[in-house]
């Protein structure tokens, strides 16, 4: 065997090695190892603490977290990414993902309401009326992000109740300049200054403080997001993830979730 | 017909100073690479600004620090071949050649004369990628010629080829200076090609001209031993004015009296350096011969069409390298071991100042 | 001689592996294209369309500015003596080697509503880039520029001085002897650069979608309807995969047609 050839068996062991590693789970049943949790953005900076107090509490776990949207994260989880758990949004991409068998046990864990964002010197837009004004600079998440959804939920909900204009929905979606991939690239362009409203989470509000400001969106009109969170089958670390979902709706987690503005279910 | 050149030129720490003129003559400018031949084909196209100077080609000034005068070299005038072409590789031979053809002209009839007159009518539709070297050297002096311009620049144009096509081109190049009646500046580092091609010679050292003079009197009467040291004289010798008078001066090279034909005046006394080219040294057998000198053959080296014979003198006189024909080589029996008498004629023997 | 054969099967079995790296990935996407029966009606969908047609002509257009000012640049850079030109050079490349989103940001910084140059603009005109097509042109030609004037450049490099000159001792001026003899010989590496600036703007996505936003029919080019359908848009992974395909197929054909007609050319050189 030439030299070429020895370097050559070297690179496919590597490369076998790199993508099949899967060293550090623990054995069934017990709570230690390493699961990968996918999150919602909106849950960014509440898991990680989350996540942090779990690993204090067993020893011997290590918690990696994905955020995106949770449509995004369905798909992916559907494309059999390897999760362990999966926290979304909303129960619809949940519905998503447990309707293929690839989540199980799905729970709401806790709740957050839309709010809108308007930069904190602008002064396009004073009311929730206004963002049916023409010119209006709107970012909304996509239709099927959950906050997208939400957002569009209030706005039909809206239309035509209580001395609303039955056009309002249209007009507000008139404006609207971009669909962003998440909420938090919502809130960036907001945080920016390049558009003159949006719709987040209240809770996302923690991470742009100073930024931005908040207005209300009436209760009558306003939605609930309900986030759902679950255990994907087959993962190898089930006991963990389960340990995870439960620490996750214990009163030690949703006294975290609580300081970062969620509220119980 | 006429070009002449007087410039001064910085380019970095190079500094270049040099005057010369020609007049419907073909004018070799040569010397080392790097010695500033091709500046002064530049300064003379327009190409470059001297710094102080001044340039006329045909009475008219091109350039003239004093004046403030610096035509563009568009409007020149002066055929211009570089080294190693350049011929515009996007176009036809026929293209390339009337690209310089003023628009006043009919284009294609002065192409195929011109064609014609290189002799190669029957490339015009070839890209020069196609072409021999040959073949490509004659599309340049054609191109070269487009814009009718009386004088040539040529810049070691035919370096790139063979030798059995340097001879024929530069022949080519001696009918067209005939046909055309054109004044040529060339620029060359071969010593063959300045000696078959030059009427009058520049040499050309670190920026400077060491000596412009007609061919023989260059190599035959070198100004000074650099001089004598670049135009290939194998034999240069320090040597002691023992006497001097009428133009002929008697020496003392290595111990060994010779006389010498000597313009300048040397006194008595004061070291000067002599030289003698390699082909007028007389080889004689033992006898009375005037300025001569007992010596062994060392080595040989055969060229061919000639000989370079090493000699060592046997009691006084110097080391002598001596090139003989194959012929008399022959006629003579030459042989290592021998025993020679050098023979050193005074009217060859060249007297120089010592620097 | 045995030798010989250990290497010529090394290099056989290292580059059989690497060219399975790279087709792979385009095998399975076909693959899934084919069985997933609804990858015509989607490649059909308003959406693919919109975005399809946006690509197109927003790559299009970022052609004219990188070529018109991108081959100044490329002629100074490829001449000019000047201080400083190591940095010029290295500045150019650096939309290469950064992540588009940091050219994103970049534009943001500049040309955004509290931009360097955005602030005054919207003052005195009332106008804003984010959120327009314009802005899609803009991220684009700034990501796709280094790529064209490289090509340019090098193209430029090549050229002989001397040849150009020969042109001035022939009487042409400047302007004549850069369109007659250095343009045309520039030309190959030019359509080179102009093809790949070209292929960079349609695969734009991350300055994009930072800088102008994603909305069908503005500022959704091909790239961002992906993203948008891979991340959960009702387009879904079908959609993605349908759009994938599309711009796939789009981008070979423009490098096929682009390689048979250079080969061409140099053919009849």
């Amino acid at each position: 065997m030439g030299r070429a050839t020895v370097f050559f068996a070297l690179l496919v062991g590597a490369a076998l090695s790199a993508c099949c590693g899967n060293g550090s789970d623990g054995a069934p049943g017990t709570i230690d190892g390493e699961i990968t949790v996918f999150a919602a953005s909106s849950l960014s900076e509440a898991f990680k603490e989350v996540g942090a107090a779990f690993e204090k509490a067993n020893p011997g776990t290590e918690v990696t977290f994905s955020f995106a949207a949770s449509s995004a994260l369905a798909v992916q989880i559907n494309e059999g990414a390897p999760a362990d758990v999966f926290a979304s949004a909303d129960t619809a991409q949940m519905k998503n993902v447990v309707d293929q068998g690839n989540a199980e046990g799905s729970a709401v864990f806790t709740t957050n309401t839309p709010v809108v964002v308007v930069p904190k010197d602008g002064k396009a837009v004073a009311t929730f009326a206004d963002i049916a004004k023409p010119g209006i600079k709107l970012v909304l998440a996509g239709k099927d992000v959950p906050i997208g959804r939400y957002a569009r939920e209030v706005l039909a909900k809206a239309s035509g109740t209580g001395g609303v204009s039955p056009d309002f929905s249209d007009r507000v979606l008139a404006n609207l300049k971009s669909e962003e991939a998440n909420v938090r690239a919502v809130l960036a362009k907001i945080q920016l200054g390049e558009a003159d409203a949006g719709v987040v989470y209240r809770t996302d509000i923690v991470a742009a403080a100073g930024d931005v400001r908040v207005i209300e969106i009436p209760a009558p009109y306003n939605v609930l997001a309900e986030y759902s969170i679950a255990v994907v089958p087959g993962s190898p670390n089930n006991a963990t993830a389960a340990a995870f979902t439960a620490f996750v709706r214990s009163a030690d987690g949703q006294a975290i979730l609580e300081k970062y503005g969620f509220a119980a279910p | 017909m006429s070009i002449e050149f007087d410039a001064a030129i910085r380019l970095g720490g190079f500094t270049y100073d040099a005057r010369f003129e020609a007049r419907n003559e073909i004018v070799v400018l040569f010397g080392h690479s790097g010695a500033g031949k091709s500046v002064t084909l530049q300064a003379i196209a327009g190409l470059v600004r001297p710094e102080r100077g001044r340039i006329t080609v045909d009475g008219r000034p091109m350039f003239d620090s004093a004046a403030g005068i610096h035509v563009a070299p568009q409007a020149r005038n002066v055929g211009y071949v570089v080294q190693e072409l350049a011929l515009f590789p996007h176009m036809t031979v026929a293209e390339n050649v009337a690209f310089g053809i003023p628009k006043a002209i009919d284009r294609s009839s002065r192409t195929a004369e011109l064609l014609d007159l290189l002799r190669i009518g029957d490339l015009a539709n070839r890209k020069p990628s196609t072409l021999s070297g040959g073949q490509r050297q004659r599309v340049a002096l054609a191109r070269a010629l487009a814009r009718d311009a009386n004088v040539l620049l040529l810049d070691e144009p035919f370096s790139a080829l063979d030798d059995a096509l340097r001879v024929t081109l530069r022949r080519e190049l001696l009918r067209l200076r005939a046909e055309l009646g054109l004044t040529i500046v060339f620029v060359t580092h071969d010593l063959r090609e300045a000696h078959l091609l030059a009427d009058r010679l520049a040499v050309f050292d670190d920026g400077r001209i060491l000596q412009f003079a007609a061919r023989e009197e260059v190599f035959r009467r070198p100004v000074s031993r650099r001089v004598a040291e670049l135009t290939g004289t194998s034999n240069i010798f320090a040597a002691t004015v023992i006497e001097n008078r009428d133009g002929t001066a008697v020496l003392d090279v290595a111990g060994a009296r010779f006389a010498a034909s000597a313009p300048i005046a040397a006194m008595p006394g004061s070291g000067i350096d002599v030289a003698i080219r390699g082909e007028r040294v007389n080889l004689r057998r033992p006898g009375e011969v005037a300025n001569a000198f007992r010596a062994m053959l060392t080595e040989e080296f055969a060229f061919g069409s000639s000989h370079t014979l090493h000699f060592k003198p046997v009691d006084t006189g110097p080391e002598v390298e001596v090139e003989i024909a194959s012929r008399p080589y022959e006629v003579l029996g030459v042989a290592a071991g021998q025993e020679w008498l050098i023979e050193l004629p005074a009217s060859d023997l060249h007297v120089m100042r010592r620097e | 001689m045995r030798t010989d054969r250990t290497a010529l099967v090394t290099l056989l079995v290292l580059s059989a592996a690497f060219a399975a790296f790279f087709v792979l990935p385009f095998a399975g996407l076909a693959k899934r294209a084919i069985e997933d029966g609804k990858t015509w009606e989607l490649a059909r969908s308003g959406t693919a369309q919109a975005a399809l047609w946006l690509s197109v002509w927003t790559s299009t257009v970022t052609l004219g500015p990188d070529d018109r000012f991108g081959t100044p640049v490329a002629y100074l850079l490829s001449r000019a003596r000047f201080p400083g030109k190591a940095i010029v050079d290295a500045a150019i490349d650096l939309p290469i080697v950064l992540p588009p989103t940091v050219a994103g940001v970049a534009l943001l910084t500049a040309f955004g509503r509290r931009g360097l140059v955005g602030e005054p603009i919207e003052a005195w005109t009332g106008q804003t880039f984010a959120f327009t097509t314009m802005a899609v042109i803009m991220a684009q030609v700034l990501v796709a520029a280094p790529f064209y004037v490289r090509a340019a450049r090098s193209g430029f490099d090549s050229v002989d001085r001397r040849a150009e000159a020969v042109a001035y001792t022939l009487g042409a001026s400047k302007t004549r002897t850069f369109f007659r003899i250095v343009l045309p010989q520039v030309r190959p590496a030019i359509m080179a650069g102009t093809v790949l600036c070209w292929a960079r703007a349609m695969g734009e996505l991350g300055a994009t979608l930072i800088f102008a936003g994603n909305l069908e029919g503005t500022t959704q080019t091909m790239p961002l309807a992906i993203i948008s359908a891979f991340e959960g848009s009702s387009l879904g992974l079908a959609g993605a995969i349908a759009l994938s395909v599309m711009l796939l197929g789009v981008a070979l054909g423009v490098l096929v047609v682009f390689r048979l007609v250079s080969n061409q050319e140099t053919w009849q050189a």
